[in-house]
């Protein structure tokens, strides 16, 4: 379970999170909307401490990830993948050696085993068989791709998705959520998506979170938010409907 | 990230400083704590020796032939035109050899780890490496520091024997210097002593040209430009921290 | 040895590019503005790469001179080594690294987005809008940033002596240019025209024909650098030859 409480946080003098709470449950997928620009990434790279709060604190499976140390943050991480908004894969390496590196820095299996569990993966994710391509040479939705097959590598607990479908044109998005649904199906594990795109959110999210003007406006199951009468967030999801 | 008030000049650099030295420390911590595997560092140091070995060697040439002609000029205003075999190799040998395969190994595997790891940076790869649980300092940073530790003292040597070689072509096939005269002069007046320190040196460079270059591009800014920023300041810093570690290491040895 | 060859082709784009920056239409104002690019890029980094050398001159020179007691020999002595070589050398080099690369960065950027090939098809010659322009900042930037950074290299080695080393202030400032000769100076200027000039053609010959993307422009901006210092160093050893046998 991952759990913000009273996060607060700023840069310089613009306020990004204000008093954040809410706990994201175990085997579900927990997905944050918000206008680009609000802080949802911000409140993402928290969970693996990229980020630190000003106030508050922020909780993985008991840890406090916000007062640990480097070491105590690499035990924490290796049960978190992510999934970075361009995939952030490394350029200097084919899609298989990104996919292995995880299992390489990680883990000592051998290298048949490895190269089993990197095509296992990439075929899992729908891109079976380019083992041999380059990063360069994929377009953004493949190289999103890559980068979740590199993020699951682990069999990690949790999952962190950055915008998986930003950029992407609308029939790749579509094929994207079918993919997360799909993988969490077969995963169970804790799903965390950060989007701006409400008619997937409303597709692939168990838990809904609505981040706007810093503040967590509203938080809950799905259904519960898409019947909400609140007036900010019906402005909110007319306004944003439609990619 | 630190959220800094706005800096004068001078606070500007201090922080600049402090930042660097802990960046400093904690790759000399990562370093010997947990050593990177050996395959990498001989993978990097060849890297890096054969990627600047022809460089320093076309630069030393010519670096060397026109001490050799300067010597030569300066020297005979005085008739000691002969002991140009004595300057070139003082020069050549103490300061020129490590100056030179210093300043190639900044101007290419320095701009290199700048360029590649401030891409990283700002493409957020290395943020994805921490999130892999793997450290940057252990797995950018260590393998960079030992390979340039261990290729550019030997580009050093490369070095001293190419701008000395130079000189003496210049100095007797062009200027008319007594061949065994040359060469006397040069066993006379440098030593193993001399190659050693010079290879020191050459060490003090590489550690100082890896941990600038790789701290630019650690703290690069966001953006392309933030890329090519990174890189000029890595060259600008390297540069002149160098030209006066030089003077101070030349004075400790040989003042 | 691929660079002869290589060097073959830059000295074909350099005729080509002289020609097209001496005929008409010219772009008087787009080579006044990276003429200024050039000189805030460069003029620090010069400075602060000659200034300490200025410096480290003076302090070995005082030992030597305190061993042979010709205290007074110390400036000419730091004349004589920044303006024959030190500070053409150090200048070209720090101005292949950081105008060089930009302008090879530069170029390579605008063919890889293929605005090289939008500018043709406007009808302007990238010739004469991106390169002449470029080539003429570098070449005569050059002398101007070696003339002000060779300055701050004599004042660095008069604060050295003067005032830290306790060398006698008029013995150091009536024996400045007592070995110096016009010829120097015009050494000087000839040599860094001569370096500007090469880092000029060298840089853009590498980001005009960039291969490869983003990558490409990186490998074009490393090589320019590189290889625009190999080949000034190259004719600088000629140059000095011929310069020092002039002399006498
Ligand atoms: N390292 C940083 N320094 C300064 N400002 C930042 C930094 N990271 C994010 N911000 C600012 O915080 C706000 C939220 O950013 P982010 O979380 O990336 O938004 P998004 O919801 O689009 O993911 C933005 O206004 C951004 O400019
Ligand atoms: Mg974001």
């Amino acid at each position: 379970m991952i759990e913000y409480k009273n996060v607060d946080k700023s840069f310089g003098d613009l306020r990004v999170l204000d008093h954040i709470s809410c706990a994201i449950p175990e085997g579900k997928i927990t997905v944050f909307v918000g206008p680009s620009g609000v802080g949802k990434s911000v409140l993402m790279k928290m969970i693996v401490g990229l980020e630190k709060p000003d106030a508050g604190s922020v909780w993985v499976d008991g840890d406090e990830v916000n007062r640990m140390d480097e070491r105590g943050l690499y035990r924490v991480r290796r049960k978190i993948g992510m999934l970075f908004q361009d995939g952030a894969l490394l350029d200097s390496m084919t899609v298989a050696e990104n996919v292995a590196f995880p299992l390489r820095q990680h883990t000592s299996k051998r290298e048949k085993e490895i190269a089993r569990i990197v095509s296992e993966k990439l075929a899992l994710v729908g891109m079976p068989g380019c083992e041999g391509k380059w990063p360069s040479e994929l377009s953004g939705g493949m190289r999103k791709r890559v980068g979740l097959a590199r993020a699951i590598a682990l069999e990690p607990e949790i999952v962190l998705f950055d915008e998986p479908t930003s950029g992407l044109d609308p029939l790749m998005a579509d094929a994207i959520d079918d993919l997360i649904l799909e993988m969490q199906r077969k995963l169970r594990c804790t799903f965390v998506v950060n989007s701006h795109d409400i008619p997937g959110t409303f597709r692939i999210a168990d838990l809904i979170g609505v981040l706007y003007d810093s503040r967590l406006v509203a938080y809950g199951e799905r259904e519960e938010i898409q019947r909400s009468r609140d007036q900010l967030l019906i402005r909110f999801f007319s306004r944003h409907t439609g990619r | 990230m630190s959220n800094t008030v706005k800096p004068s000049l001078l606070t500007g650099v201090l922080a600049q400083v402090g930042r660097w030295g802990i960046f400093s420390f904690t790759a000399a911590r990562w370093t010997c704590s947990a050593p990177p595997a050996l395959g990498s560092v001989l993978w990097e140091a060849y890297q890096i020796g054969v990627q600047s070995l022809s460089i320093v060697c076309v630069i030393a040439f010519f670096i060397g032939s026109t001490i050799a002609l300067q010597g030569y000029y300066a020297f005979r205003e005085f008739g000691g035109q002969n002991l140009v075999g004595i300057f070139v190799a003082l020069a050549c040998v103490r300061e020129m050899g490590p100056i030179v395969a210093g300043s190639m190994v900044a101007a290419k595997a320095g701009t290199a780890m700048a360029a590649t790891i401030a891409t990283m940076r700002v493409k957020g790869q290395i943020d994805a490496l921490e999130v892999m649980a793997v450290n940057p300092y252990r797995y950018l940073i260590s393998p960079r520091l030992l390979a340039s530790l261990i290729a550019l003292p030997l580009l050093v040597v490369f070095a001293d024997f190419i701008t000395v070689f130079a000189g003496y072509l210049v100095a007797v096939y062009q200027l008319g210097v007594n061949s065994g005269t040359f060469l006397e002069n040069v066993a006379t007046y440098i030593g193993m002593r001399d190659v050693f320190f010079g290879m020191i040196k050459g060490g003090v460079f590489a550690l100082l040209i890896c941990l600038l270059s790789c701290y630019q591009g650690y703290y690069s800014q966001p953006g392309p430009e933030g890329v090519g920023r990174a890189t000029n300041r890595a060259v600008v810093s390297v540069c002149i921290i160098c030209i006066i570690m030089n003077y101070l290491l030349s004075e400790m040895m040989y003042g | 040895m691929s660079f002869v060859i290589e060097l073959g082709a830059i000295s074909l784009f350099a005729l080509r590019s002289l020609y097209w920056a001496f005929s008409p239409p010219f772009f008087f104002r787009e080579t006044l503005r990276q003429m200024a690019r050039v000189g805030e890029r460069c003029l620090l980094p010069v400075i602060g790469v000659v200034a300490p050398f200025g410096m480290v001159i003076t302090l070995h020179g005082l030992q030597i001179v305190h061993i042979f007691g010709v205290e007074r020999m110390l400036s000419s002595i730091l004349v004589i080594s920044l303006l024959r070589e030190l500070s053409p050398g150090l200048c070209g080099i720090m101005m292949a690294a950081q105008a060089g690369s930009t302008a090879a960065a530069e170029l390579g950027t605008m063919r890889v987005k293929e605005e090289v090939d939008a500018l043709s098809v406007m009808g302007i010659n990238p010739f004469q809008y991106l390169i002449a322009p470029r080539l003429i900042a570098l070449t005569l930037m050059c002398p101007l940033v070696n003339a002000i950074a060779c300055s701050s290299g004599i004042v660095s080695g008069y604060i050295t002596a003067v005032v830290f080393g306790g060398v006698n202030r008029g013995a150091f400032l009536s024996n400045l240019y007592s070995f110096v000769g016009v010829i120097d100076i015009w050494s000087g200027i000839i040599k860094t025209l001569v370096f500007g000039f090469v880092i000029g053609v060298v840089s853009c010959y590498y980001g005009y024909y960039v291969r490869g993307g983003a990558e490409g422009v990186g490998k074009a901006a490393n090589d320019a650098v590189v290889r625009s210092i190999i080949t000034f160093l190259g004719m600088n050893y000629f140059l000095t030859s011929a310069l020092l046998a002039l002399s006498r």
